[in-house]
């Protein structure tokens, strides 16, 4: 068959998952011809996992796709069936939002978004080869015979790459339930050097929501406030749906425990490594023998369907004992199995072989994102999306890539994790893998990163513009805090007691009482000049919100700031792309190893790599000064350090 | 064993007492067009039906192009299947046709609203349950031989929960599915599509699969055989695609010169006395009730509902052509070029010869051929098989594709004729009451183990 005379593209993104619409989408915005390939164009943007965006950790990395110009938050926004702000007890550094959406109304809406986006084009076939000259990327073979010709290339092929799927000890080939595996272009990647290996992810089990028995479990209602994770649209009043919280018993655990050596995690039958942090009902009770319990909360698949989605069981056991399990639980001693739980094995690349860019060291042009680089959650497979599309644009353009540092973005701690400490086991977000976390709030995400995603030209300017607008107020009212006394007085000094702090003692600023763990904002309110309350009340929530955050924990984030700057110099230090660590002594063995195979960037992703100690690092240091001397002495520009 | 594991095991067992009627329970393997109008009508009937699906995310998909049009092109062929359809599926898919303006008896359906809507009303008819499973073998079970589990006091477990679905000195049928589930029915209708021994051929590959990307049902297709049913090829050509945008922009689009047909809704036909009175009394009389029914309150509407179906048109001025983005088609009579294939997919579907026409971007499709097995001389009926009774096939039904069926609307029919001849042969019979669609572990797993 001849090859169809197709014009070249730009970008070419394999996948159309939730990391490959990021990334066709950017590439596409940014003025690209990009293609997106997918092996089924019905199951575009598919939840095959929770229908649910969001959670601590997750919120924050698609607050901030949001805040670049991605899709996952406003698409989450069109068809969320709940959403709730989670932690809003706790500090604002744990704050999120969470999302349940209606699964066939998520796809629907990212379809559409997909189908209008001009320069973008979509394509049934299966990605069989990558065209490879002289270490750099030109082209995309297709199975039915297609060449794709490209400067650049996306693979977000999630679960895909040589998958099975797996209950109990019967396993078929399958990339998702039902649907086949992609089975070449493992091959032609291992051709081009780079490796593979194996993980597995698993789901629970689905229930028909009319067997459920509502009365036994407590429902979990969304919020009354009007939320929404996009910046970009005012959110509307929708009915929301509940969820339900009901907890394994030791009935349960019993019919557990009586068919573990039925599970693919004893009998072998699945060899990848697993999540530890989203783990299955039967890796529960390994590893906490102790607990008599554990939480599952039945959570609705949309408006759309009765299909319920059972967090908390996961399982590949075999059906029958599935069904047991759902049986044993309260609430559930009725529910009726729809889709048993299932286990996925598929091919990964372990992610050390990639650039803070996210494209690979071995070939020119090709980028890497999502559960292929050994992730697991929609949010984390989009931010590399949309990470990976930006950058295969920005290659394709000839400029140098977008790189988010970990004090700027979640996404930055994300893709630095990933390709300077690896994996070895998929790879979840969690607010505690952030050193600067009061930095990256929920809140903030806007103003951290739209001015980027405007240079980007993902934003537009009326879009920053709305962002700058609400920095200038937060600032206004945060300077008229500093300046408002509030003074000492019968009625402050009740107020105070009331809620439990000591009264003044001599008049302060509203900003310092504010200070105080006991006083809220509302009672604030109380305490300041009708002109200043009536300014403050007069903001949007979203302004009220920030400016309580900054300025009650402004020492904390001048803290935090200043630690930046102060490691800022070592972190962003440049290593020379072809730096030869093998004359340095001082090294330890293992140290030197890995540096020369990992090539960090800059120190601080050296410091980062498991095995480089803060002795191999001060080590690195002095060289590196010292080369710079050298270079300033002979009055020649760093030419090492020109790019990385 | 106490009160409470019992409790456990046995979940949703009756009462003892004298056995009452039960209804009739079917299991139809396959979710999609015809599998779906099968289960609908079956639940009209007053059945008991358990759809398994290698997919759910699929259900209801019209796996093919836009176009629903009758053999004869006629409103009378339209009419007499949806007519045949119990209103909620009716409605899912007349919700979400448009026809010709100009009154040719064509349907073009947004595919993607349909299963959506398709999946909603069957959860919304009575006695209908959904099951994820890939089927891989179908088998006939005698019962009689045994006593009732009830009093054999065997547990649950070892019998993996399976207890004998009908009445003792019977037949009974078993579907087993890949991951050792066992699902028991008094009958069984096999919708497969094309997925037995399946192939898609698209371009220079061929993968295995009744439709593009899905898991082909190639052990069933043995076990089928096993069971003396005889099988012979079938093609299917599926149209090619590509994005309505680029369409536009394509020379090659704008170089044909065809007529143009506006859409409109089959509401909208109806409101209007003059075109309404153009269609046969029984096609004015199944379309004039059909209802969309509500969308759940308070929430978005979706792409197919918020903005209506494709109205626009492809207007063939010269080298012109214009149009909105939601789709365009232009008709000649029934032959139709270019065809929405839906809101939210933003496609048009081609006629094959047009594939590779869109010079500068790639179809978003590729035509492709689907060949599978279905039943031999399957072509005599209209899709749909009744096996022969001396084998006992009796209980088994071929329906769609796999039966014959050639087009959506045979395939639609094909499942309401084998529900309504299974209602027919079952309708006289006394059937125990016994637990719901009972579910067992593989064959050897427990089976006269102890513990």
């Amino acid at each position: 068959m001849r090859t169809e005379p197709y014009a070249s593209f730009d970008v070419v993104v394999v996948g159309a998952g939730h990391a490959g619409c990021e990334a066709s989408l950017a590439a596409a915005r940014m003025g690209c011809k990009t293609a997106m390939i997918t092996l089924n164009l019905e199951k575009i943007a598919l939840m095959p996992c929770n229908p649910a965006v969001g959670g601590v950790g997750k919120g924050q990395l698609t607050r901030e796709i949001d805040a670049l110009g991605g899709e996952q938050g406003r698409n989450t926004d069109r068809a969320f069936v709940q959403l709730k702000m989670l932690n809003t007890s706790k500090g604002p550094a744990v704050r999120a939002l969470r999302a349940q959406a209606d699964k066939r109304m998520y796809e629907d809406a990212m379809k559409v978004v997909l189908s209008r986006t001009a320069g973008l084009s979509l394509v049934q076939g299966e990605a069989t080869a990558l065209d490879v000259s002289r270490e750099t990327l030109v082209g995309v073979h297709l199975a039915d015979g297609r060449t794709l010709r490209t400067k650049s290339v996306v693979l977000a092929t999630g679960t895909f790459l040589r998958a099975k799927i797996v209950i109990g000890d019967r396993s078929y080939e399958a990339g998702r339930v039902g649907e086949l595996p992609a089975k070449r272009l493992s091959n032609s990647l291992l051709e081009l050097g780079l490796e593979l290996e194996r993980f597995q992810s698993a789901t629970p089990p689905r229930i028909d929501g009319a067997t459920i028995d509502a009365d036994k479990m407590v429902p979990q209602y969304g919020d009354e406030q009007l939320l929404s994770f996009s910046h970009w649209a005012a959110p509307a009043r929708r009915k929301q749906l509940p969820c339900y919280l009901t907890h394994t018993t030791k009935q349960t655990h019993d019919v557990v425990s009586s068919h573990l050596h039925l599970s693919p995690l004893k009998s072998g039958s699945v060899s990848g490594k697993g999540p530890r942090y989203c783990p299955s009902i039967d890796r529960k009770l390994i590893n906490f023998p102790e607990r008599e319990q554990h939480p599952v909360f039945v959570e609705p698949e949309g408006v759309t369907t009765r299909e319920m989605y059972l967090q908390g069981l996961t399982t590949s056991l075999p059906v029958f004992v599935q069904e047991k399990i759902i049986r044993a639980t309260p609430g559930l001693q009725n529910a009726r199995l729809v889709r048993p739980g299932y286990a996925v094995e598929y091919d990964y690349l372990p992610p050390q072989q990639l650039t803070l860019g996210l494209q690979t060291k071995a070939v020119q042009g090709l980028f890497c994102a999502g559960q292929l680089n050994g992730t697991s959650g929609y949010e984390e497979a989009a931010a590399q999306g949309l990470m990976a599309g930006i950058n295969a644009a920005r290659y394709a353009k000839d400029q140098d890539p977008f790189i988010l540092r970990r004090d700027q973005a979640y996404i930055g701690v994300l893709i630095d994790d990933l390709v300077t400490k690896g994996v070895d086991e998929p790879y979840r977000m969690f607010t505690s893998r952030a050193e600067y976390r009061l930095l990256l709030r929920h809140d903030n995400a806007a103003e951290r990163l739209a001015p980027l995603g405007c240079e980007l030209g993902l934003l537009d300017g009326s879009q920053l513009a709305g962002v700058e607008e609400k920095s200038r107020q937060v600032r206004e009212l945060s300077e008229r805090l500093e300046r408002a006394q509030i003074g000492t007085n019968a009625d402050n000094d009740a107020l105070l007691e009331a809620i439990g702090t000591t009264p003044l003692e001599q008049s302060q600023s509203a900003a310092r009482l504010l200070r105080r763990p006991q006083v809220s904002m509302e009672d604030l309110l109380h305490l300041l000049s009708n002109e200043d309350r009536e300014a403050i009340e007069a903001s949007p929530p979203e302004v009220m919100e920030q400016l309580e955050i900054q300025v009650r924990y402004e020492g904390y984030i001048a803290r935090q700031l200043a630690e930046i700057k102060r490691h800022r110099a070592t972190e962003t230090l440049r290593i020379p792309d072809h730096f030869d660590y093998a004359p340095i002594e001082g090294l330890t063995f293992e140290a030197r190893d890995k540096l020369s195979r990992l090539k960090p960037a800059t120190l601080g992703q050296a410091s980062r790599i498991p095995g480089v100690s803060p002795a191999d690092v001060s080590v690195l240091l002095v060289h590196l000064h010292r080369d710079r001397a050298l270079e300033a002495g002979v009055g020649a520009p760093g030419e090492a350090s020109k790019d990385n | 064993m106490n009160q409470e594991e019992t409790a456990i095991d046995r979940p949703v067992r009756s009462p003892v007492g004298p056995p009452a009627h039960r209804p009739l329970r079917v299991i139809v393997v396959g979710g999609g067009v015809s599998g779906s109008a099968c289960a609908a009508r079956l639940s009209a009937g007053g059945a008991e039906v358990l759809v398994v699906s290698s997919s759910l995310d699929v259900v209801g998909l019209p796996g093919y192009g836009p176009e629903v049009v009758s053999g004869d092109s006629d409103w009378v062929g339209l009419a007499e299947t949806f007519g045949s359809l119990p209103p909620p599926l009716r409605a899912a898919w007349l919700c979400n046709a448009t026809v010709p303006a100009s009154g040719d008896a064509i349907l073009f359906v947004d595919r993607r609203a349909v299963s959506v809507e398709t999946k909603r009303a069957l959860e919304s008819m009575p006695g209908i349950e959904f099951r994820q499973a890939l089927i891989t073998d179908v088998r006939l079970v005698q019962n009689g031989a045994e006593p009732s589990e009830e009093t054999s006091g065997k547990t649950s477990e070892e019998t993996g929960g399976k207890t004998s679905g009908t009445t003792c000195g019977t037949t009974s049928v078993e579907v087993e599915s890949a991951f050792g589930e066992v699902f028991v029915g008094d009958a069984v209708v096999l919708a497969p599509g094309l997925a037995l021994g399946g192939e898609v051929t698209v371009g220079e590959d061929r993968v295995p699969g009744g439709r593009y990307g899905e898991v082909p049902a190639n052990e069933l297709y043995s076990a089928l055989q096993a069971l003396g049913l005889e099988f012979e090829e079938k093609v299917v050509r599926v149209d090619p695609r590509c994005s309505f945008r680029d369409w536009v922009d394509s020379a090659a689009g704008a170089a044909l010169d065809c007529r143009q047909t506006p859409l409109v809704t089959l509401e909208e036909l109806m409101a209007s006395a003059a075109s309404r009175d153009r269609l046969p009394v029984e096609a004015q009389n199944v379309f004039a009730g059909v209802d969309s029914p509500p969308w759940p309150e308070e929430f978005p509407l979706p792409p197919h509902r918020a903005e209506g179906l494709p109205v626009s048109v492809a207007v063939l001025d010269g080298q012109t052509l214009i149009g909105d983005d939601r789709g365009a088609v232009s008709a000649q009579g029934a032959n139709v070029l270019a065809a929405p294939d839906g809101v939210a997919t933003g496609e048009i579907c081609l006629d094959p010869g047009f594939a590779g026409a869109m010079a500068g971007s790639p179809s978003t499709r590729l035509k492709h051929v689907i060949s599978g097995r279905i039943v031999l001389r399957a072509d005599s009926e209209v899709g749909s098989r009744e096996l022969a009774a001396a084998n006992d096939l009796s209980l088994l039904r071929i329906v769609g594709h796999c039966a014959g069926a050639e087009d959506y609307l045979e395939s639609l029919s094909s499942g309401v004729a084998a529900a309504e001849s299974l209602l027919h042969q079952f309708g006289g019979r006394l059937l125990a009451c016994e637990e719901s669609m009972p579910v067992r572990p593989p064959g050897g797993e427990g089976a006269g183990n102890e513990d």
